[in-house]
């Protein structure tokens, strides 16, 4: 088989049980409630004064109790949530978005939090990387110290205190107003994408703003080794041009950064949702936090099935660009 | 030859000076002052509400009459608390599988490595959340902990892997070995200065994790919203539009005693594994 392909179908399946976990994952939690969901989301549905009959209320309880299949024994039960989750898309009504489904719910949102997830860690990747490697090869020593520093001291802060700190600045003072509104529901794709890019830019600006720090920590310290190694020295007393070093430097300290790009996916997911949510951004995060606020335990299973799938097919997919970055897949064997 | 450790030169060092004070200082104010309080102040209007940052209330007072003074001290210390526990736990279980995947055969290792990549990918906050959520009445701080590190150490398990048999081939184990070396004296010689330095920014890196972790759901409301932690100040902060009221102080303070408590405990972090990378090798004489 050739190289890639196996390459390709390795990922492919390692993507595939990432998903099945994390489908588990999500059918151990919700076995593991310590109440009867089905009984509490009828109750809390009936409180909120949502005006149904009794038909629809036996309908919906039976929906519900199939849905969780309560009654029957537990490799039934978890046949029947893998058949609702992976095959017919069936997650039950959504209660904070009542009477929208969960599915119809997440996949409105789905776009809008990968877009914003994928740009985020790409961008931010990519800047951290190009000024580190311009702080390594560079010989304003002072500058590249400075801009080292800040990233360290920024670094172990959590995301977190970041974008609330930045959240006070912002508000208070600069006094600038936050950025909200929703859906687009018509137009054309590419009308669409537009849009969703112009209202993704600022919580865009602040991921990255914040996110860069990691990459280029990393990329600095990876090609200031880099420079040691004993070909590049070869090379450079062969009498090779500038240019050309420079570049064998960084083709080779790009590698390991690409891991790190990969693995950070859901690190990068973590930072995403709180700046949806403070930001008014139409993706998961802040459906998670209606779902949170309305106690909605079907949207919260949904999303965290959606954050699975959504992490491990945006794994895939950079795994995918892999093969160009490291030649080492397309000829195995010969480096 | 000789382990040197000259540890006065270090505790010496401005650099390392300043961060020990502060940060003796605030474990000081989060677990010893904490104990001297009479009442639990997360309750709501035992000090006047609203009250900027004046003599009789140092940090000022929540809209909830709340006095900040006292209240960001607990929140500091529940915060600690749950960091540190699951550092603790989540390092445990890293170390066991990174280096068990390191030290043992290729299909074991395989297996493991696979599972540390799968751990890698979930995504951990919305688990977390809806974990923390269904069961937020059973939930204490040292529990809130231990969830949190058996979620969160895949990442470590990764660092621990590949230090660990990074190490098992250097040259100078080789040499230990061949020389006749005991195996256990290797072990104490050779592994555990390595070992120890990683041990220990493992259990900071992880800390920080933990903390941002705690701030996140918290404040998404995913938490045991009465108890006091940083992150749940945080919330009902925001909860109550403390921005639009321009009670700034209410965000402002515990923000600037998590951002404190971190970077100290980064920056001592950092300069102890300088002092012992620099001056803990072998020496002759």
């Amino acid at each position: 088989m050739h190289p890639v392909a196996r390459y390709i179908l390795q990922r492919g399946s390692l993507a595939l049980l990432v998903v099945w976990i994390g489908l588990t994952v999500t059918f151990v939690v919700s076995r593991l409630m310590p109440f009867n969901a089905a009984e509490l989301l009828i109750s809390r549905l009936i409180s909120q004064g949502v005006a149904l009959t009794g038909e629809e209320i036996e309908a919906m309880k039976k929906q519900l109790l199939e849905l969780y299949g309560l009654d029957k024994p537990v490799v039934e039960q978890y046949l029947v949530f893998l058949r609702n989750y992976m095959v017919t898309g069936e997650m039950g009504p959504s209660f904070a978005f009542f009477p929208t489904s969960v599915r119809d719910v997440i996949s409105k949102a789905l776009p809008w939090s990968l877009l914003l997830l994928i740009m985020a860690s790409v961008v931010s990747w990519f800047i951290g990387n190009g000024i580190g490697i311009l702080a390594a090869l560079t010989k304003r020593r002072r500058i590249s110290n400075i801009l080292e520093n800040v990233a360290i001291a920024f670094q172990p802060i959590p995301f977190a205190v970041l974008a609330i700190s930045f959240l006070i600045f912002y508000a208070l003072v600069l006094k600038l107003p936050i950025p909200s509104g929703g859906y687009m529901i018509t137009g054309s794709p590419v009308e669409m994408l537009l849009y969703m890019s112009r209202r993704a830019a600022f919580p865009l600006m602040i991921l990255v703003m914040f996110g860069w720090f990691g990459s280029f920590v990393s990329m600095k310290a990876v090609a200031l080794k880099m420079r040691e190694e004993d070909f590049i020295i070869y090379s450079f007393l062969q009498g090779a041009p500038t240019g050309s070093i420079r570049y064998m430097i960084f083709r080779n300290s790009i590698l390991p950064q690409f891991t790190i790009l990969v693995l950070g996916l859901s690190r990068v997911f973590i930072g995403s949702l709180l700046v949806e949510y403070i930001f008014n951004y139409p993706g998961i995060g802040y459906i998670l936090q209606g779902a949170i606020a309305n106690a909605d335990y079907n949207l919260m299973l949904g999303v965290l099935f959606f954050a699975t799938i959504a992490t491990a097919v945006a794994t895939f997919i950079l795994d995918l660009v892999y093969p160009l970055i490291d030649p080492r897949i397309r000829y195995p064997g010969q480096g | 030859m000789a382990y040197v450790y000259r540890f006065k030169e270090l505790a010496l060092r401005p650099k390392f000076l300043i961060p020990l004070t502060l940060f003796t200082g605030l474990l000081v104010y989060a677990f010893i002052y904490t104990a001297t309080i009479n009442i639990n102040p997360g309750r709501w209007y035992y000090a006047p509400p609203a009250q900027p940052p004046n003599p009789s209330y140092p940090f000022g007072t929540t809209s909830m009459g709340q006095d900040l003074f006292l209240l960001v001290p607990m929140a500091l210390r529940n915060t600690i608390v749950i960091s540190f526990v699951a550092a603790v736990i989540s390092v445990l279980i890293a170390w066991g599988i990174g280096s068990t995947a390191a030290l043992s055969s290729t299909v074991a290792r395989s297996a493991l490595m696979t599972l540390v990549d799968i751990v890698c990918v979930l995504p951990g906050l919305p688990l977390l959340m809806v974990i923390f959520y269904t069961w937020r009445d059973h939930l204490t701080i040292p529990l809130i902990g231990i969830i949190m590190g058996l979620i969160g150490w895949a990442f470590p398990a990764r660092a621990v892997y590949a230090m660990v048999s990074s190490l098992r081939q250097r040259t100078f184990i080789y040499t230990s070995y061949f020389s006749g070396l005991a195996i256990y004296k290797i072990v104490i010689k050779d592994f555990i200065p390595f070992l120890l330095r990683y041990l220990m920014i493992n259990l900071v890196s992880t800390m920080t994790w933990a903390i941002g972790n705690e701030v996140t759901t918290s404040i998404f409301g995913a938490m045991k919203m009465e108890e006091v932690t940083i992150g749940t100040t945080i919330h009902w902060a925001m909860y109550y539009q403390a921005i639009l009221l321009g009670v700034w102080w209410w965000l402002a303070i515990p923000v600037v005693f998590l951002v404190s408590f971190v970077l100290s405990l980064y920056v001592l972090m950092v300069e102890i594994d300088r002092y012992i990378f620099a001056r803990a090798r072998v020496t002759w004489g």
